[in-house]
């Protein structure tokens, strides 16, 4: 049985596609197949982040269009044996995607016995974003604990309630998790930030993970690694465990109170 | 023109074999992806001398037999490596069959895989040492011997022989032989020896400055000349698969 | 963080954005159901209104509610005071 998953947001640079490499790796390193697609059409960012741009021979549209196998153009990660990395195209021609060449590659993908496929939906809530979630049975909406990413994770969700395959056949809908990224918990404690609690009860959905503002977000993107597999540090983690979650394991949420600092660190060192 | 009615003599086209410089990839995968990736990585040093070269593509060390699809995914691949394929060698019996599928020639004279690649299994090594080496170039005929300075985009080519040369090769261009290379000057461009396949062939000069230096089709190239061998008297030969460089004296 | 810093009360701008949120995810969810031909129907209403009776552009109120199973559309007009 395979499970599609969309990784979107509305807004843009909150981490989706860092998410989404991320949950990839995560759902793979169990042993799982794993495929996951960029829906970024003419802005590929997907396999600088798992760090495989030096192989994109064949795109996504390539393979709707027939110029090439999907054998040819999934690239296998050198990490995880079991994950796929599907490319965006580069081609400047937005209708290049379409609903029946995406139900075709996903076809196809459920035939090769994958377990997971995963969309890396582009920002924005035109018709990439659109067709990334049209066919997923569950989403993340990744959000970022700020007014406008908020606003616009509320409109991505209304859109899976309506706009999807499951919503307009009636299928129960597409099953939706939040996860919370670049989270301060000083700012949080400061009264800065949103806390996990606000975000939840204005979208009135649960938290399938909290990923806490770090350096090691970048320089792992500088590296063309998915975070998630530098292990030992927080964010690692974090994804580690927004990972067991989408696998169904009930986790704690780590990471999201502020390291307790003494009088002396808060007078003298901040 | 002597004669009108002599069509023969007025020919639209001149014909000649030239020797010419191509990439053989030998293949150990179909991959598009991986051979782009390992493609680009080992160009990257010297994109530009790759850009547009011709490519002969080796299938005689593939586990698997590839068929057409697969072989225009590497096509692609090469493509997007800013090269092109021109042939499929003759090392495979697939070449002959594929080739025209491909509009691809069938291109002869490159050096059999003689030495198995790491990671195969024992299966594949007994085949591999059943592959035939060339016949070494034939004894006894003279080296030629060249005692102009070869200019940039000039070629000296030493056909089933060595190749002296006691001037300098200036940067751009490209003396190559069948044999071994002697160069009694500068070598600032480009030296191949052992162009046929012998690997035992070496090349030699007086002043290591080479852009280039290939043994049996092993290259490497020199963007920046490590310093221990600049300027000196140097040699190169072929270890195994490792093209290999030493002062001469030291 | 400084001395002072200790004693200053930095203000909770997490809570006004909380607030602004509530209401702005709460005026966008009504008004995303609505189908995209209220604004329309609203501006025809309103002119066939005002051959009869002039009343304000703001004074008409149009609106799908979701009902159980149904969806009801919903019209208000209130109507200038002096009529009455």
């Amino acid at each position: 049985m395979t499970e599609i998953i969309v990784v979107t947001s509305g807004k843009g640079g909150v981490g989706k596609t860092t998410t989404s490499a991320s949950l990839a790796c995560g759902l793979a390193r169990t042993g799982k197949k794993v495929a996951v697609i960029d829906f970024d059409i003419g802005l590929r960012n997907l396999d600088l982040i798992m760090g495989c741009e030096r192989r994109v021979v064949y795109d996504f549209v390539n393979v709707i269009n027939g110029d090439c196998t999907l054998k040819q153009a999934l690239i296998k990660d050198k990490r995880i044996e079991t994950l796929h990395v599907l490319a965006a195209s580069q081609t400047r021609d937005k209708d290049a995607l379409t609903a029946e060449g995406v139900r075709k590659v996903l076809d196809e993908l459920i035939a090769e016995g994958f377990d997971y496929i995963l969309c890396d939906s582009p920002a924005g809530i035109e018709k990439g974003a659109h067709l990334a979630m049209y066919y997923a049975d569950r989403a993340v909406v990744v959000v970022n604990p700020e007014v406008s990413s908020v606003r616009d994770s509320d409109r991505i969700l209304g859109l899976l309630a309506s706009k999807t395959e499951r919503a307009e056949k009636g299928n129960g809908g597409v099953k939706e998790h939040l996860l919370l990224t670049r989270y301060s918990p000083r700012r949080v404690a400061a009264g800065e930030m949103l806390s996990i609690t606000d975000v939840k009860e204005i979208l009135g959905l649960d938290v399938i993970g909290v990923i806490p503002e770090s350096p090691e977000v970048l320089s792992a993107s500088n590296a063309g690694t998915p975070v998630i597999l530098n292990e030992g540090t927080d964010v690692s983690e974090a994804y580690g465990d927004a990972v067991a979650r989408l696998l169904g394991e009930e986790r704690p949420l780590r990471f999201i109170d502020e390291a307790k600092k003494g009088f002396f660190t808060r007078m003298f060192g901040g | 023109m002597k004669k009108a009615a002599d069509a023969s003599s007025a020919s639209a086209i001149d014909l000649r074999f030239g020797q010419v410089g191509l990439l053989q990839v030998r293949l150990r995968t179909m991959n598009p992806g991986t051979i782009l990736d390992e493609l680009s990585g080992r160009i990257a040093s010297a994109p530009q001398f790759f850009q547009r070269t011709g490519v002969c593509l080796d299938l005689s060390a593939l586990e698997q037999e590839p068929d057409g699809v697969e072989l225009r995914g590497v096509i692609d691949a090469v493509r997007r490596a800013g090269m092109i394929t021109v042939g499929l060698a003759d090392t495979s019996p697939l070449s002959d069959t594929l080739a025209p599928e491909l509009g691809l020639a069938v291109l002869g004279g490159f050096r059999q895989l003689s030495r198995p690649p790491e990671q195969k299994t024992a299966k594949a090594q007994t085949e591999a040492h059943k592959a035939v080496e060339p016949p070494p170039p034939q004894g006894g005929v003279p080296a030629l011997i060249h005692a102009q300075t070869v200019r940039s985009g000039q070629r000296v080519y030493g056909r089933d022989r060595d190749l002296v040369v006691t001037a300098t090769v200036g940067a751009g261009a490209e003396v190559m032989a069948d044999g071994c290379v002697h160069i009694y000057g500068a070598l600032r461009g480009r030296a191949m020896a052992g162009v046929r396949g012998d690997a035992t062939a070496r090349v030699f000069c007086q002043e290591f400055r080479a852009e280039l230096v290939a043994i049996a089709g092993v290259f490497r190239v020199f963007e920046t000349l490590p310093a221990e061998l600049a300027g000196q008297p140097v040699q190169a030969w072929l270890d195994g698969e490792e093209l290999r460089f030493t002062r001469i004296g030291a | 963080m400084g001395l002072l810093d200790l004693f200053r009360r930095t203000p909770a701008t997490a809570n006004v954005a909380k607030e602004r949120l509530r209401i702005i995810v709460a005026q966008e969810r009504s008004s995303r159901g609505a189908p995209d031909f209220l604004p329309l129907l609203r501006r025809e209403l309103l002119e066939v209104i005002r051959k009869y009776v002039n009343v304000d552009p703001d004074s008409v109120q149009v609106n799908v509610e979701q009902d159980g199973g149904h969806d009801v559309l919903e019209l208000s007009v209130s109507l200038p005071e002096k009529l009455r």
